[in-house]
């Protein structure tokens, strides 16, 4: 039986034809000449070549961000009789603690704790729209991250790079940064899902070995490496003469030339110490709670700049229930300031016209709370029925408001789209059509929307 | 022979042998649906048995360049579970029973301690069984956390348990790479084999000579044995002037997380009782600079083609 990568796709290339799978069958023609991560030509005019996204892990409140609702400040501490969340007994409304301003020419709405981010207020796009579908965090995060709440299907990174391939080849085409601890649902988050291995999200690590085993132990030597891959080789050749009907052979062979050239490749991308001062002071690195981030936003900005295509960040604890001020006012200072440095440098540098950053969580929060431990607990529970997300450069609206929720922030009230929407306009601005960047699997082709989907024609410039 | 693996209806690829496959489907219903009994009917045939190689391959190019016609056999990389059980076979670490309870294998240590998130906390470290018997037990006993694979298993393509999986895929990417010659894993394998052949053959020679064995199921001719003997003469050198780091195993570690409720970051510590009379694997550090460099060869052998494919 076929089960090797390239017979398998070899024999879906005949089938693919036959049920006319006409841009699928030509992203493995295109693939066959160059192999699955090369670049690949997009499928229409692209406006963005590189994805940063931003992910707030827990479901920052849109409320206490970029929303503000003064009703709620009105309603504050009033029974509310809304139904269908996922908090039981008396609930009361809860008023955002933070302030809110008009900020940049745009007037975009921020609350007091971004103190770095209006600077860059007109660039942004402040999408308002977003439904997420999911009340639980995994199942919240799979959906935003991979168009599936089952966690099984592959990442948008993933798609991504199937889609258009990659522009360096010595680096991994999507790149994934989290926290020191994962979040929820893991792995499956960055997932090459029913995808070839090639296009899992690779994590960069901030501490230890930035990829896994990248290096070898501290008592072999570059040259010890050399010489043993030397003995490989004369294995591996006098192997292959003895099987010159064994295609994969040579795949395999060039997979540690590959991983030779990305040893060398990747201390280069990652080593920060060749910025100057002022980089690094900007993007936070010299602050405790800003130098994780920082770091990472900073790293973002050379990954793409080196061809990487999708970039993912994920920063955790927007989760508050109980602590709203304190959680949120911190969760926002500890990405303010980098994330205001990343879309500047990335402009200075002429890369926000084709880098789309986002800057998303899996889901909003409840204009209400109850009583958890039978006070009251200002902080807000889980709501897939309103969020909301910040986009810049990419060929998005600079300076805009897109969608509205209703008068207290509870529903996408309008210009609502369900995350598949998102999925297929971030295709779109990528020059990708959902309806074509189709795989066969488990019986039927499969697509990032799962059954397609719209683009959110009011989001692009 | 069905045209692809888990679609038999219209929409499915024809088959390429019908009439076989009916006369199978038939005779397996027939004879009260017994796999086993299959198994052998298919492998007893003449068919079966003959060579998987096909001494015409370049007109056969032509002819069915897809292989269709099944004239020869494409050579299949190991799968995940049989490239772990195959190195412990390889080492002589296998511990083959049958049965029990589901067992903790050792897997890549930064990730088996990397904080987790689940509902409302980080979920515990994993922690591999105590000693080596207990844990190099076959792959199909290895405990699966669902949020957690082991990186050795996933990079060789073992499928995610969240999902039905109707056919393995086995590409060759680079961190399959980074794996096989810099793990942990993998050099723990490399100083066993080492150690397993020094213990059944007395020279160098008859010491390569049995690890290739051992690793192959075939002894090195002899323009291999005369150059990999140099190889290893040499690291001998190597190994005499670099001494590596023994490895510690932390019976305790220190968490720092974002507090979910909160937002708040702080310290705890994960106790780890599985590490106070933990029995580890051999390490490099543990042994010669003679053992370490023959175990040079057995990463090299381990790594190669000819180990990873099935013919």
């Amino acid at each position: 039986m076929n089960t090797t990568a390239l017979h398998r796709r070899d024999f879906l290339y005949g089938f693919g034809s036959s049920l006319g799978g006409l841009a699928f069958t030509d992203l493995l023609a295109r693939e066959a000449v160059a192999g699955p991560l090369a670049f690949k030509k997009p499928m229409h005019d692209a406006k963005a070549k590189a994805v940063i996204m931003l992910f707030m892990e827990g479901g920052p409140s849109q409320v206490d961000t970029f929303d503000p609702k003064p009703k709620l400040t009105e309603l504050h501490k009033t029974e509310s009789k809304r139904t269908g969340t996922l908090e039981q007994g008396f609930k009361f409304f809860v008023g955002s603690p933070f302030k809110t301003r008009k900020v940049g020419q745009s007037g975009l709405d921020m609350s007091e704790h971004w103190k770095h981010l209006p600077e860059v207020a007109d660039e942004l796009c402040n999408y308002r729209g977003c439904m997420a579908e999911s009340l639980n965090h995994p199942e919240a995060l799979f959906h935003m991250n991979t168009g599936s709440r089952l966690g099984a299907d592959p990442a948008l990174g993933a798609w991504v790079n199937y889609g258009i391939g990659s522009v360096n080849q010595n680096l991994p085409g999507y790149v994934v940064m989290t926290e020191l601890a994962l979040p929820q649902g893991g792995s499956r988050n960055w997932s090459n899902g029913f995808l070839p291995g090639q296009f899992q999200g690779t994590r960069l690590r901030s501490s230890g070995s930035p990829i896994l085993d990248l290096h070898a132990p501290a008592h072999k030597t570059l040259e010890h490496q050399r010489q043993a891959l030397g003995e490989l080789t004369f294995l591996n050749q006098r192997h292959a003469g003895k099987h010159p009907e064994h295609k994969n052979l040579a795949a395999r062979m060039a997979s540690y030339e590959l991983a030779y050239r990305m040893q060398a490749e990747v201390p280069g991308v990652i080593d920060l110490n060749g910025e100057p001062e002022h980089v690094r002071e900007a993007y936070g690195m010299n602050q405790k709670e800003t130098s994780v981030f920082g770091r990472q936003c900073l790293m973002a900005r050379r990954l793409v700049e080196k061809g990487v295509r999708f970039v993912q960040i994920f920063s955790g604890g927007w989760d508050s229930h109980d602590y709203l001020e304190r959680g949120h006012s911190a969760r926002i200072r500890s990405v303010d300031k980098s994330m205001t440095a990343l879309i500047k440098d990335l402009k200075q540098r002429g890369m926000l016209d084709d880098t789309l950053v986002i800057w998303t969580g899996e889901f909003g929060r409840t204009p209400d709370n109850n009583r958890r431990g039978g006070v009251y607990a200002i902080g807000r529970g889980h709501n897939a029925d309103a969020m909301t997300m910040l986009m810049a450069g990419g060929g998005v609206k600079r300076g805009a408001v897109v969608g509205a929720t209703d008068e207290i922030g509870a529903k996408a009230a309008e210009i609502a789209h369900p995350i598949r929407d998102l999925h297929v306009t971030l295709l779109h601005l990528l020059g990708l059509d959902d309806n074509k960047l189709t795989y066969f699997h488990a019986g039927r082709y499969k697509q990032l929307s799962q059954f397609g989907g719209k683009v959110i024609k009011e989001l692009i410039a | 022979m069905a045209g692809n693996p888990n679609n038999f209806g219209a929409k499915g690829g024809k088959p390429t042998h019908p009439q076989l496959l009916d006369w199978l489907a038939a005779d397996f219903v027939e004879h009260g649906w017994r796999l086993k009994r299959l198994h052998r009917l298919i492998m007893k045939s003449d068919t079966y048995r003959q060579s998987g190689r096909h001494p015409q391959a370049s007109e056969l190019a032509v002819v069915d360049p897809e292989n269709h016609l099944f004239a020869y056999r494409i050579p299949r990389r190991l799968s995940a579970e049989e490239l772990r059980d195959s190195l412990l076979k390889a080492t002589g670490e296998l511990n083959p029973a049958i049965g029990g309870l589901p067992v903790m294998p050792e897997i890549n240590m930064e990730i088996a301690l990397q904080p987790r998130m689940i509902q409302f906390s980080i979920a515990p470290a994993y922690q591999p069984s105590r000693t080596p018997a207990e844990r190099n037990r076959r792959t199909i006993y290895a405990y699966r956390v669902r949020g957690q694979a082991d990186p050795f298993l996933e990079v060789f393509n073992q499928p995610n348990p969240n999902d039905s999986c109707e056919e393995r895929v086995s590409e060759s990417v680079t961190p399959q790479v980074f794996t096989l010659l810099n793990s942990d894993v993998m050099s723990d394998r490399a100083v066993a084999l080492s150690l397993r052949a020094e213990r059944e053959a007395k020279s160098l020679p008859e010491q390569i000579r049995r690890a290739v064995q051992l690793a192959y199921g075939r002894v090195p001719d002899k323009v291999e044995a005369e150059r990999l003997k140099k190889y290893v003469q040499k690291m001998r050198t190597y190994h005499a002037a670099h001494k590596p780091e023994p490895v510690k195993y932390p019976t305790a570690i220190t968490r720092s997380l974002v507090e979910e409720l909160t937002g708040q970051p702080f310290d705890y510590e994960e106790v780890l009782p599985v590490f106070e009379n933990y029995v580890p694997d051999k390490k490099p550090a543990e042994v010669n600079a003679k053992t370490r460099a023959l175990a040079d060869l057995c990463l090299i052998l381990f790594n190669s083609n000819e180990f990873m494919y099935v013919y």
